[in-house]
């Protein structure tokens, strides 16, 4: 999380990033931000001085922006920079490096769901094609989160004569959240079939796809 | 996917029952009718103490075809909740049949006037050489119609009240395949 606004405070806490600040009791300015590689601007107000020998601590709020990162301090943190919509984004390395099986194939066609993550919202879809045209359909999907945080979806009716069926029709679903970290999507194969206008039968393989929501 | 003998255990029938109000062509037409694409959709999101629920539905009837083999003509007609399909996404999923001419090369943006329960409604959509898709936004619901390889003049659409026929002409179609699939295996 990203924090706007930072406090100065006695020396001892914990170091993230050090700001300067200059007082005549010597303050150390102490940000707290866990946007690894980070590289931030503020503006830090004038500390009222002391002339009493009583080391007083000033208290100063300003907004602070996310200006750039630091692709080397975020790689020595386990983090990467990455491209989404246009815009940087600082997501745990191990994240990126997991090969989830987003599509599954099979010997009547594949299934497929996607996830991605942008800044407190997820996007994802989901769908399948099959080798003959289908004219029955049922789907299931399950995401989950931080917190027990759990959504879950079916679709069903019928197709007109389709070999592809895909939700939502164009893009992505959009789902805001409330809390940062992984998000973990599922196709539930018992519940993921298509009705073939031959009579058979096609189950999805179960794809699965995981995501970081900065 | 995966080829399974065996129904799904979960394998409900399609709900033909709807509060959509559904369009469809006037008994002059007396091709094939049949139900095209049927969705319902059901949603729950539970984020700490807060669920959140919702439903979304389509129902499409289809005239002529049937689909699903190479050089038919059809138009379906859609009714769905708000918000209704995008005509791009329409003509996207038209795109993926495995059709020779249903490429989305050179699609572009059209208006149309169709006759919706003897109003004329203005419909706006992209269309190419063989596949077209518009959609117009009513009070409660979404109309979405699709022509494949159909004219586009002088549409005219009225009620449809009973379900039946279509659904006998789907069942139809999908027995005849059936056989088709039996004698060639």
């Amino acid at each position: 999380m990203i924090k706007n606004s930072f406090r100065y405070r006695h020396i001892g806490h914990s170091i993230r990033i050090l700001g300067a600040v200059v007082s005549t009791l010597t303050l150390l300015a102490l940000v707290d931000s866990s946007a690894v590689g980070a590289s931030v601007s503020g503006h830090a107000p004038a500390i009222a001085s002391a002339s009493t020998g009583v080391a007083k601590v000033a208290v100063a709020e300003t907004t602070m922006h996310i200006t750039g990162f630091d692709a080397a301090v975020a790689r020595a943190h386990g983090f990467s920079i990455i491209m989404r919509n246009g815009v940087q984004m600082s997501v745990p390395s191990a994240h990126l490096a997991s090969g989830p099986d987003n599509t599954i194939y099979g010997n009547c066609g594949k299934s497929w769901i996607y996830l991605t993550g942008t800044h407190l919202e997820y996007h994802y879809y989901t769908g399948f094609s099959v080798n003959t045209p289908a004219v029955e359909y049922h789907w299931q999907v399950s995401i989950v989160g931080p917190y027990s945080y759990d959504n879950n979806r079916t679709w069903g009716g019928g197709l007109a004569f389709r070999t592809t069926w895909r939700a939502p029709g164009s893009g992505d679903y959009n789902v805001p959240v409330d809390d940062s970290g992984y998000y973990d999507g599922k196709v539930i194969p018992s519940g993921s079939w298509a009705l073939l206008d031959n009579g058979g039968y096609c189950t999805s393989g179960g794809p699965s796809s995981r995501t970081y929501v900065p | 996917m995966q080829r399974q003998s065996e129904p799904p255990e979960d394998r409900a029938a399609p709900q033909w029952a709807t509060s959509l109000p559904l369009f469809g062509l006037p008994e002059s037409f007396t091709g094939l009718r049949l139900v095209g694409d049927r969705e319902v959709s059901r949603w729950e999101e539970r984020a700490h103490s807060r669920v959140t629920s919702g439903t979304s539905e389509t129902f499409g009837l289809v005239h002529g075809g049937p689909p699903g083999r190479p050089g038919q003509s059809y138009l379906q007609v859609l009714s769905s909740t708000l918000p209704g399909p995008e005509p791009s996404a329409l003509l996207t999923a038209e795109a993926e049949r495995p059709e020779p001419d249903t490429s989305l090369d050179e699609a572009r943006e059209f208006a149309i006037s169709i006759s919706l329960d003897g109003n004329p409604v203005e419909f706006r959509g992209v269309r190419t050489a063989a596949v077209w898709a518009c959609s117009t936004n009513l009070p409660g619901y979404a109309i979405a119609v699709i022509g494949i390889r159909w004219p586009t003049n002088d549409l005219v659409l009225v009620p449809i009240l009973d379900v039946m026929p279509y659904v006998e002409g789907r069942n139809a179609v999908i027995a005849e395949r059936r056989r088709q699939a039996s004698r060639g295996s």
